[in-house]
Parts: structure tokens; sequence; C-alpha cells
């Protein structure tokens, strides 16, 4: 593997395409772990502290306060910080604080979860206290005030936030680079950065971008489609 | 069937203490369709909410069907709720699900035995055609029909009815008037009306109470009242001057 001035761009990307792909992989691995614990806890999270704020049904000032505080510190939390003072964490859960993907999920756990409630808090909190009024006096549960009233009427814009949320855990995923979590971040660095191969770098942004797009234009879609409001 | 009994209820605001409620006293029959007016401010949706615990009284007792509606826990709560239909001013529907599912909701949330049939509903309120249709693509006057039908569906021993005509305009308002004096006959519903709007007290209620300030000035019989022309004003002195004094 050498660095040749008269390689063509073709020939460099044969190169180094395998390297880039298993970068692209190691993102996808942190993405669906990132994916997972916002969907799994960020949702949950989100919902909860919408709850228990003034004058909804499980009105709870000390915890609101509580876990408001919670998200952000976490969102507040400069993420290549957040990465170091975890690393004695993720040590004592994983075995390995850095160097592969999955090691490197836990903090990308860790501001999804926080990004994505607060997005959620979001969604909910535009939604019309009439639904909420509705919802008692039809004697709904908590469950299913939450499920057959909240996220119907909040469903696209619980999309858009998640799409929105998702390109964000891309652009953290490739911070994890910095500390040897691999990932397309990680990739920039070591051929961008340090072997100044910026036409491969580009490639890998290109790529990602292009996956952005898709991701944002799908989103978007389906947030259209199911909003009948 | 519905009796508060010296009942008063505070809330708190910016500019200090309102009272909301104070110590009033009423009772409503059964099967029939009483009205609540009064100015805004007055009380009246207060009233009406705590029928179904939307709100609680500070002092005094609702009595529902001999049922301290207070002393019900929250599980016994919902089990009385089956049985009260509402409907709201802003119609209060989910915009994400169709006319149908809309009116379906309470059976989501409950078991009934009795339900009315979804088709017997549709074509009581003149929504067959529309049962496919979203919120967004209805009328004001359809989307008042759709919360009737969501009201009904249960065969509630009451229907609340929180200025349920204020929304619309006034053809419509006739439209939804009579729909719910059939409603009352049809389905052996007890009906409660609050609205600021006399002509809609004349044309439904059978007895009406005049609020004001909290306070329960009086219940007049509006159907032995005389009134020479339908008027559309919203305050309790005039009112007391239509509805008793005919002018």
């Amino acid at each position: 593997m050498v660095n040749n001035m008269d390689q063509t761009y073709l020939e460099r990307l044969i190169e180094f395409g395998p390297a880039m792909l298993e970068s692209l992989g190691e993102t996808g691995i942190m993405m669906v772990f990132s994916v997972i614990a916002a969907i799994l806890l960020g949702l949950p999270l989100g919902t909860f502290i919408f709850l228990t704020s003034k004058n909804r049904p499980l009105e709870n000032r000390g915890l609101n306060e509580l876990m408001n505080a919670l998200v952000n510190i976490i969102r507040s939390f400069p993420f290549l910080l957040l990465v170091i003072v975890m690393q004695p964490l993720i040590r004592t859960i994983y075995g390995r604080a850095t160097g592969d993907p999955i090691a490197a999920s836990f903090p990308m756990m860790i501001i999804s979860i926080a990004l994505y409630a607060r997005f959620v808090e979001q969604s909910l909190l535009d939604i019309p206290k009439e639904v909420t009024e509705t919802a008692q006096a039809l004697g709904a549960t908590i469950p299913q005030y939450i499920f057959k009233f909240l996220y119907v009427e909040a469903r696209s814009s619980l999309i858009i936030g998640f799409t929105t949320a998702f390109v964000s855990f891309i652009s953290y995923s490739t911070i994890m680079g910095a500390v040897g979590g691999g990932g397309i971040g990680d990739f920039a660095i070591r051929y961008g950065y340090h072997r100044y191969e910026t036409d491969i770098m580009f490639t890998a942004i290109v790529i990602i971008i292009i996956f952005v797009q898709i991701i944002q234009w799908a989103g978007l879609k389906l947030a259209h489609k199911l909003d009948r409001k | 069937m519905i009796h508060f009994k010296d009942i008063s209820k505070t809330f708190a605001s910016k500019e200090g203490a309102i009272k909301a409620i104070d110590h009033l006293s009423l009772s409503i029959h059964q099967n029939e369709i009483f009205g609540i007016i009064g100015e805004s401010g007055a009380g009246k949706s207060t009233l009406l909410r705590f029928i179904n615990a939307l709100e609680t009284p500070d002092e005094g007792m609702v009595e529902v069907n001999g049922v301290n509606v207070q002393s019900l826990n929250k599980k016994e709560l919902r089990q009385f709720k089956k049985k009260i239909g509402m409907i709201f001013q802003q119609f209060n529907l989910l915009g994400n699900k169709t006319v149908e599912e809309n009116i379906l909701l309470p059976l989501e949330l409950h078991d009934y035995t009795d339900a009315l049939d979804i088709q017997r509903v549709l074509e009581f309120v003149g929504l067959t055609d529309h049962k496919d249709r979203y919120p967004s693509e209805l009328s004001g006057g359809q989307k008042q029909r759709v919360g009737i039908a969501r009201g009904l569906i249960t065969r509630p021993n009451i229907l609340l009815c929180d200025e349920p005509t204020s929304a619309l305009d006034e053809n419509t308002k006739r439209e939804i008037t009579n729909l719910l004096a059939r409603a009352s006959t049809e389905f052996d519903v007890t009906i409660l009306i609050v609205t600021h709007e006399l002509d809609v007290v004349k044309r439904l209620c059978e007895r009406v109470a005049i609020l004001e300030q909290g306070k329960l000035v009086e219940v007049v019989d509006v159907q032995h009242c005389e009134s020479k022309e339908s008027l559309n004003v919203s305050y309790s002195e005039l009112a007391r001057e239509v509805l008793v004094n005919g002018q």
C-alpha cells in the first residue's frame, strides 16, 4: 500500500475501499446501538419527563427536575470529555474502553438517550392540551394515554425528531475516532489527517452526506405520510 | 340523579385566589336536558367538570346516581367514567385518527358489553360516508358530530356538553342542537350543556341554572318561559330577563 501520486483515483479507491467499508461498518454498529438506546430508553425518558412536568398526569417536581438536570448535563457535556470520563466505567462493564465499535457505543448510547429524550419531550409538549383533557374525560390509564393519545398525535414529530437525532448520532460517532473507537471518523483521521489521502477522505465524507440525506429524506417522507392533522 | 351539595372551588392565580364556585347546591333530574349559563368566568365549565372528576371541589359533595364522586379511587373512577360522555367546544378529536377511529376510541379504553354499533352511531350523526376521513377534512359541524358520536357510542347515562356550539355558525348550531335533542330521546341520556348562547338554551333545555361569579342565581324552567326573539347574548342579567320575563 504505497501512496503513489501517479495512482488513479479508482486505483486508490480499490486499494483503500476495504478499509473504508470496514470503517463504515463500525459506524453502522455504533449507530445500531445508539438507535436502540434512543428508542428503548430515550423515548420513555422523554415521555416520563413530560408526564412529571407541571399540570401533567404524573406531576412530580423533584423527579422532573432531577431527570431534566441529568439530560441537560449529558447534552451540555463536551462529547469527547464524556467519552474520556466514561472510560473506567466502560472498561468495568465491557473489559476494554477503546479499540472496537462496541466499546465506542457506550458513550454513544448515553448521548443518544439524552438527545432523543429531549426531542421526545418537546414533541409531546406541542400536543394541544385538549388531547390530555379528552384522555382524562374518557378515563384513560397512563399507558393508554401514552400509546393511544400522545404517541398517536405526536408520531410525525417524534419521527422528525428521531431523524434529526440520528444525524447528530453520526456526527458524534466520528468523534469516537479520536480515541481509537473506529468508524468513519477514525478512518478520516488515519487516512485524511495522518496520511494526506484527501480524496479518499472526501469520498468517505460524500458517502456519509449521501447517507444522511437519505435518512433525512426518508424520515421527513414518513413523517408527512403519517401526519393527518 | 346529579346532586351538587354545597360545593366550592377556589383556583390559585397570579392575581390571587379566584373563587370559581361558591357554596353551590343544585340537582339535575334523570333524562332531562339541563343548561348551565352565565358570563365568562362564572364557573360553568368548572361545575360541569365536577361530574366526571376533571375538577374536584374543595368543599361539598358531588353525587351522581347515588355515588359520591370524590370518594372513588382511581380504578373506581375509571369505571365511573365509562358511562359519562363528554363533548367539547373545540371538538377534541385526535387529528391522526379517522372519524371511525375517533368514535371507537372509548371502546379501546374500556370493555363495554352494551356499546352501540358503529354503523348506528354513524347513521345517527349523518357521517356514514365520512367514516374514513380525518378531522382536518371535516367542517366544524361535522367535527362536532364526530364528538357527539364518540360521546354516545358507549351508551352513556350522562352526556356533558361544554360549549358545544360556540365555535359554530348559526345553521350548524341549529343542526347540532337538534342532534342533541334527538340524542336525549333516542338514547335516554341526561344532557348537561354549558353555554353562553341563550337561543341554544331556549331551543334545547328544559331547565337552566344561571351562574354569577360562582354562585347559583336561580334555576329557570325554560319551557315555561316566553321569549319573543332568539338572542345570542352572554350575560346572566339579560338571561334572566329573556328567560323569565320573555323580553
